[in-house]
């Protein structure tokens, strides 16, 4: 009779014991290589949203509020242009990219304990590799948070900025000042560097993946903008050491092709498509035409008496933006130069790769800031050059003056109301 | 007359169907009683005379082994002068006719049926004069009888049946049609696992048979439930209203679960609906609302721990059994019913602005002068002016009446049953189509299904198999409410996007006032189709008298398609690329699931005293969903909606379906029930779950249930009181549980993020491995009562029912990377009353002619304990969404909360506030809120008469609901909290009439030129009492052998009803309902004809 119940529970429980179909539980993800290896590409596809670098970070929100951009008032993005951060539209798509970055940040955190956790099911330089990745990208995330809704550091490093989440779990993360969070980006991006390293030069480098390189790169950026310009210096540096392609760090996007469609194709209603005053274009070139950037970047379509000038970086067959390039550790040892010649020749040594003319400007930090707008168009960096240098009037701008004013008040973008209900 | 009947044993039935088993007789020279008496209790034989006579009859010796008691009865009066008819287990003794006594004599045949099913009626004593003499009809009904030609009226009694007296009009056939005892103590509790007498039984149960249905509709099967049983409770739902593709929301016995928190699992499931069972095995709401109602024998609702806890962890909200008509042996009959309906909208409640009065509330509230949008102030006064002759000149279009129609409901059902003595087979099929009151909604349903039984000897095996299907069409695509808001002034010939141009003054470019049925002129649709299949099949085993088994399983089959077509041309479109406009949908779903149980039941009556029934079962169950669907983007301007039109024919989705997981369920149960002495009775259910829902951690989960009742009506010391037929007082309480929530909540789950490019995986929510499931313990105190045999009825029960833990959803912080959480957040308390009953002033239910009154009462209350501070912290968010609820210990979730407002300022038009302290303020302060009322009704039920009358019946039923609180939205929305956008819809006139306009103005709404938010205060909290008509109806039975007609036709009976619902409505709240769909008026006729 015992025996006869006892096989009666195993049976049950047997027969109970059953796996999602189209859904994984977390215990097996990890305990399996190839699993493992699918919620890797989960964090690279989710940082595609267009929420995150498909759009608002890279193409979109941000390089409207560079100021690159025509903007009538019946444009679904005139907000971003106004800095208006009430408007519906705008307090919507920062909210987004809030709730997608600290979930992709989540997922970050849960395949870093997954993959620490199981120590057996990865080869030990490709769990190394992994740990790397994911401890970079959790630093980048969170930096670029910074430099969104954190105070402008220069002025106000002990401001409350975002909260750094280093675990997944469901209590309400606390606030931290953004010196805090500055130091906490360097320190996963220590860690990342000795993962990194530690996989050996064997490994094939694709810059489609967080890479050794970019973590010295990002080290960089991220030294310049707390203001340490020696250790910037010597990150670029060691960067630049590493590696000499264009591209250091760039994120495939797998909808492209609609992103470009929705921000820039000609066929889109003028209330939603981006497009700059072709005045400015031309001065942001210097009217250079042969500026390479200048042609691969921009073609010009009809439209009635006009011909709009038409952003084509991202037309297909176009399927990645980039996160990290070379040319911006030049411009980070220009910044940093102690003499102007050697600033000077940094530069020179971004133009000549694109057969650019000399930049125009009377001081280093105008023409580094030319030089910013010309190369990073459609990447997001440029709204971050103006936080970082607390710039008041933005040249180049796509109204008929040709400058925008900016005030400090505009560089706060403010954390989403969803997450300040909870403090 | 007075019965000279001594019943010997009431007769309890054990067993559904009466087989044989071996029985040894061996007596010599014993008294008949002492005969009778041992075949009771060895075989459970009941014996029904008159003690008479056996008086002076000799002592019988027999030696009988048979599997027949006709065998044994033969043999035990061979040589007296005694007759006798068996039905079930009950043995019918009466004296033999006495030979020729020299008197005339004469002949009466005739046949005997059941006046509701029509079938004949087998082992009737047909008895004359004395009662001492007479005989008994044979299994097809007919009887012959000698009497003689004095006598004036034969009686038919038998077991199931009212005693009838036919008085004679000499020699001749006699069709005699017997009222089934509907009310009698023979009533069976079906429980779909067990069966249990009503007379022994702990539970509080209702039990309602299709005839009661069949007497307040023709189609909807819950609204009647709704007016039978004040715990079963149709919420009314005030955005869709009559939509015939709605499914209704119910509870029986309220809430156990919270809602508002994003409760619904992924399976979609309200955690507040009751369980389902059909024919034994689990089934949907859906499929409930589509059972043809001709089908129905019976419904059971388990009220409480006692019975519901046999469904275990799925019983806190109670269980609905249903159960289809089995067929009857005998020649084939048909029976074919038609139904036609009228369904007419109800819109008595819309109290819209005419043209004239639009055109002045817009001057009053300013939209002439308000130069918003940089209008031309000369282009607006020119407006008004143009506006205002128009609706001089006559101009006033009536918008409500446009998108509706006069619904037509048409249903045939048809069905067929009949069989030999071994077997019996029933089938049948339906077709009804309903139209619902706005045009081009429209709800086809069909099924068709069969029963074969077949019993030989000790086994009993049945087969059901039913095929049914649905299709809806087109939920409009355009609300109700858009027709409401759209301005009398335009007409349908005004098309276009925008209906009024006033230009602005300085930049080019116009104001333009939106035309709110634009979007309703396009080729957007969407359709559903269902389909389904079940198969059945029970076999039963009697092992013994005291040893039953059965088993019982189901396979079945359900697909569903949903399409959906938006045209590029809708309004929603205004902002995506042209290429990316129009979106086609389809999404399919198949639903395979099989449930098997076996059970054993034990049953054994000791010394005449105690009876006992034990059930063992054990069950399983596998449930597989697949989704499947694609969603194309784009299509040219001209598409009418098929997937060709798309520009790419490569779905742009990018997240395919989800499929819920695979749901298994194993589970145990034992149920017990004892009687001593037909007074006091015990109940015990345990039960043990396991699922897969469950996780892991603690896959099993045991229920229980325990309760006691007392007949006292049986008590020796009641015998003298005779008014008082049934006295029973019954209290149980037990452990029930809810599982309507999704599959893995306490673990981390990852879901595919598919893109052309690449695939990942990543998870967006966060499992909680402390989880505990939720929980109800449920405690029933009831009383049954029947006086002046069965003139009043009573049946009242006090309840509690306690969820804990519950689980909530309890929104997180974005930056916790998830949007929500599921936790245990405490405790609710309920408890309530209900209370149904029944007098009669006019009673002869052997005559078939009754009038009865009835009432039904429901109290509901309910109220948090033990909140964690997780759900604490909520009650900021509420206050900033400007919600009426809050999570506050000792509070019910029904309760409105809002701050207290004194009314309109007369000076100022300002609203005056008053705050917590009592004072005067015209600041609205959130934290000011009390509970200004609650939102469900202190007391609601059903108040019915019923006059039956020789075939004749009228039913009426009406709803009352007393002192329910409720947000009136018409006032919140349409009179007040108008904005810039709002002044070109129209308003509720009283936006123009009772809105303060100058200084002095007592006025109960504020100042009509305000277009800025009021917060939601006392002011739109409105008390309403509510007294409605539900059910009205009036049908007359044209019998055979009462109408030549039929004869001559070869009816057997010809039933024609007339049916009226939600026909009348007293109110004293004003609001508008159905805001998106209309609720309707119904009109109906049936009949229904057997061969």
């Amino acid at each position: 009779m015992v025996i006869w119940i006892a096989a009666l529970l195993i049976s049950c429980n047997a027969f109970l014991d059953v796996e999602p179909k189209d859904r994984y539980l977390q215990a097996s993800v990890f305990a399996s290589a190839d699993e493992t290896e699918l919620a890797r590409k989960g964090i690279y596809t989710k940082l595609a949203s267009d929420a995150l670098y498909g759009g608002a970070l890279t193409m979109g929100a941000l390089d409207v509020m560079a100021q690159y951009y025509k903007n009538e008032p019946d444009h679904v993005m005139f907000g971003f242009i106004q800095y208006d951060y009430k408007d519906p539209y705008v307090a919507t798509t920062f909210e987004r990219t809030w709730e997608t970055a600290y979930n992709t940040l989540l997922n970050i955190n849960s395949f870093i304990a997954g993959v620490k956790n199981e120590q057996s099911v990865l080869d030990a330089h490709v769990r190394q590799r992994y740990l790397g990745e994911a401890y970079g990208l959790r630093a980048y995330i969170h930096f670029d948070l910074l430099r969104l809704f954190g105070p402008v550091y220069s002025e106000n490093p002990d401001g409350d900025a975002i909260p750094y989440v280093l675990t997944p779990s469901v209590h309400v993360p606390s606030l931290l000042s953004a010196k805090e969070v500055g130091q906490r980006v360097l320190a996963d991006l220590d860690s990342a560097f000795a993962c990194l390293s530690a996989v050996g030069g064997m490994q094939e480098i694709k810059p489609s993946r967080f890479n050794k390189t970019a973590a010295l790169a990002l080290h960089a950026r991220v030294s310049l903008y707390l203001g340490n310009q020696t250790e910037a210096a010597y990150y670029a540096q060691r960067a630049l050491e590493e590696r000499k392609d264009k591209i250091i760090f760039a994120l495939p996007i797998p909808d492209m092709q609609q992103q470009y469609e929705r921000y820039f194709s000609p066929t889109q209603e003028s209330s939603i498509l981006l497009w700059p005053a072709t005045s400015a274009l031309l001065a942001t070139y210097s009217w250079n035409s042969d500026d390479l950037r200048f042609q691969s970047n921009w073609a010009f379509y009809p439209a009635g008496r006009e011909r709009i000038a038409v952003f084509s970086k991202y037309a297909p067959p176009s399927k990645e933006v980039s996160l990290l390039r070379t040319t911006e550790l030049y411009f980070i040892l220009a910044e940093c130069a102690t003499d102007t010649q050697m600033a000077e020749s940094y530069l020179q040594q971004v133009g000549q790769l694109y057969g650019e003319l000399e930049l125009p400007g009377n001081s280093i930090s105008d023409k580094l800031l030319l030089a910013y707008r010309r190369e990073f168009w459609g990447e997001g960096q440029l709204f971050y050059f103006y936080k970082r240098n607390s710039v008041d009037v933005i040249p180049y701008a796509s109204i008929f003056d040709g400058t925008r004013q900016i005030f400090p008040e505009d560089y706060q973008v403010p954390v989403p109301e969803s997450e300040l209900i909870y403090r | 007359m007075r019965t000279l009947f001594v019943t010997v044993i009431i007769a309890l039935t054990w067993f559904r169907t009466s087989q044989a088993q071996e029985l040894v007789v061996e007596v010599k020279s014993m008294p008949l009683e002492q005969v009778f008496s041992q075949l009771n209790q060895q075989y459970g034989y009941h014996f029904i005379y008159v003690a008479s006579i056996l008086e002076g009859l000799p002592k019988v010796s027999a030696s009988v082994t048979s599997p027949q008691i006709n065998d044994v009865m033969d043999a035990l009066l061979k040589d007296l002068p005694l007759a006798y008819t068996v039905r079930g287990r009950v043995v019918t003794l009466v004296q033999k006719e006495v030979g020729n006594e020299g008197r005339d004599k004469i002949v009466i045949t005739g046949m005997l049926y059941d006046k509701e099913t029509l079938n004949p009626i087998s082992n009737v004593s047909v008895q004359w004069g004395s009662l001492l003499s007479g005989t008994v009809s044979s299994l097809d009904g007919t009887f012959e009888i000698q009497v003689p030609s004095n006598t004036d009226s034969l009686h038919f009694t038998v077991v199931g049946y009212y005693p009838h007296r036919e008085v004679l009009r000499g020699a001749g056939e006699y069709r005699i049609g017997l009222n089934p005892q509907v009310m009698g103590i023979n009533e069976v509790v079906v429980t779909g696992i067990v069966e249990r007498e009503h007379e022994s039984y702990t539970s509080a149960t209702t039990v309602i048979s299709g005839r009661q249905l069949r007497q307040l509709t023709n189609t909807n099967t819950l609204s009647a439930l709704q007016a039978l049983d004040p715990a079963f409770v149709i919420i009314a739902n005030n955005l869709r209203g009559s939509d015939p593709s709605l499914l209704p929301q119910i509870e029986l016995r309220g809430k156990t679960s919270l809602t508002g928190l994003s409760l619904e699992g992924e399976l979609g499931i309200d955690p507040n609906l009751p369980l389902f069972i059909l024919n034994g095995f689990e089934t949907s709401l859906e499929q409930i609302v589509e059972l043809d109602i001709n089908r129905i024998e019976s419904v059971t609702l388990l009220k409480d721990a006692a019975s519901s806890a046999l469904y275990g962890a799925r019983s806190a909200n109670g269980v609905v059994v249903v159960e289809t008509r089995k067929p009857v042996s005998g020649t084939p009959r048909f029976s074919y019913r038609a139904d036609i309906g009228f369904e007419k909208a109800d819109i008595s409640d819309y109290n819209m602005m005419n043209a004239l009065e639009k055109v002045e509330f817009e001057k009053l509230a300013g939209r002439y002068d308000r130069l918003l949008f940089y209008e031309d102030p000369v282009a607006l006064s020119r407006t008004y002016n143009e506006r205002r002759k128009k609706a001089l000149e006559g101009q006033d279009f009536n918008w409500l009446e446009v998108p509706l129609q006069h619904g037509i409901t048409q249903n045939h059902s048809l069905f067929v049953e009949g069989g030999g003595s071994h077997w019996r087979y029933a089938a049948g099929g339906n077709w009804r189509n309903r139209q619902g009151v706005m045009q081009g909604t429209l709800r086809t349903t069909w099924g068709t299904w069969g029963d074969v039984s077949f019993q030989k000897g000790k086994w009993l095996l049945q087969a059901q198999s039913f095929v049914n299907g649905s299709q809806s069409q087109g939920t409009p695509s355009v609300d109700f409410s858009n027709y409401v808001k759209q301005s009398p002034l335009y007409t349908p010939l005004d098309t276009g996007k925008y209906l009024d141009a006033i230009p602005y003054r300085e930049i080019p470019g116009f104001y333009r006032e939106p035309n709110y049925l634009y979007d309703a002129g396009l080729s957007s649709f969407s359709s559903n189709q269902t389909q389904s299949y079940q198969q059945n099949i029970s076999v039963q085993w009697e092992l013994s008298s005291h040893w039953e088994l059965s088993s019982r399983w189901q396979l079945s089959y359900i697909q569903s398609k949903y399409t959906n077509f938006i045209s590029p041309k809708a309004s929603q479109y205004d902002e995506v690329p042209i290429l990316q406009r129009g979106e086609y949908n389809l999404n399919q779903s198949k639903h395979v699931a099989y449930h098997g149980n076996i059970m054993a039941t034990w049953k054994h009556t000791l010394a005449d005293k105690h009876k006992f029934v034990v059930n063992v079962r054990a069950e399983i169950q596998q449930h597989d969903r697949n989704n499947s669907g694609y969603t194309l983007r784009g299509f040219p301007m001209e598409a009418t909606g098929y997937p060709e039109e798309a520009y790419d024919e490569v779905p742009s989705t990018s997240q395919p379906l989800p499929s819920p997981p695979v749901i298994r369920r194993v589970n145990g149960l034992v149920s017990a029930n004892y009687v001593l002495k037909d007074r006091y009775f015990i109940d015990l259910t345990g039960r043990v779950d396991g699922s897969t829902q469950f996780g892991s951690a603690n896959r099993y989960a045991a229920f229980w249930s325990a309760g006691i009742g007392w007949n006292m009506h049986a008590e020796p010391f009641m015998k003298e009181v005779n008014f008082i037929r049934v006295f029973r007082l019954r209290l149980n309480t037990g452990l029930t549980g809810n599982q309507s929530f999704g599959s893995f909540l306490s673990t981390v789950v990852y879901e595919p993020l598919a893109t052309q490019l690449d695939n990942g995986i990543v998870h967006s929510s966060l499992g909680n491995p402390q989880l505990r499931w939720q929980t109800t313990q449920q405690t029933n105190v009831g009383l049954d009562l029947e006086l002046w045999k069965g003139r009043f009825t009573f049946t009242g029960n006090w309840y509690q029912k306690n969820t804990n833990p519950l689980i909530g959803v309890i929104d997180m912080s974005p930056s916790s990377g998830v949007s929500s959480y599921a936790t245990n957040v405490g405790k609710l308390k309920t408890h309530g009353i209900d209370v149904s009953l029944r007098f009669s002033p006019i009673f002869h239910p052997d005559r078939d002619v009754q009038w009865s009154i009835g009432l039904t009462l429901f109290n509901h209350q309910s109220r948090y304990a033990n909140l964690t501070e997780e759900l604490l912290a909520l009650n900021e968010q509420m206050s900033n969404n400007l919600s009426l609820q809050r999570y506050i210990e000792g509070y019910s979730p029904d309760d409105l909360w809002a701050v207290r407002s004194l009314g309109i300022d007369p000076s100022t038009g300002q609203e005056v506030f008053i705050t917590k302290d009592g004072e005067q303020s015209f600041h609205y302060n959130p934290a000011d809120v009390i509970v200004v009322g609650n939102a469900r009704p202190w007391i609601d039920g059903f108040i019915n008469t019923v006059i039956d009358y020789k075939g004749f019946s009228i039913g009426a039923y009406f709803r009352y609901s007393l002192r329910r609180d409720l947000l009136n939205e018409v006032l919140y929305d349409k009179v007040e909290n108008i904005d810039f956008d709002g002044l070109s819809a129209n308003q509720d006139r009283r936006a123009l009439y009772d809105r303060w306009q100058k200084p002095g103005d007592r006025a109960r709404f504020r100042g009509i030129s305000l277009l800025q938010d009021t917060p939601i205060s006392s002011r739109f909290i409105q008390r309403e009492n509510l007294f409605s008509g539900d059910a009205l109806s009036i049908g007359y039975t044209f019998r055979a052998d009462k109408s030549r007609f039929l004869q001559r036709l070869g009816l057997k009976q010809l039933r024609l009803t007339g049916y009226a619902n939600d026909f009348l409505r007293l109110y004293n709240v004003l609001a508008e309902r159905g805001t998106q769909y209309p609720f309707s008026k119904t009109y109906s006729f049936s009949l229904e004809a057997t061969w």
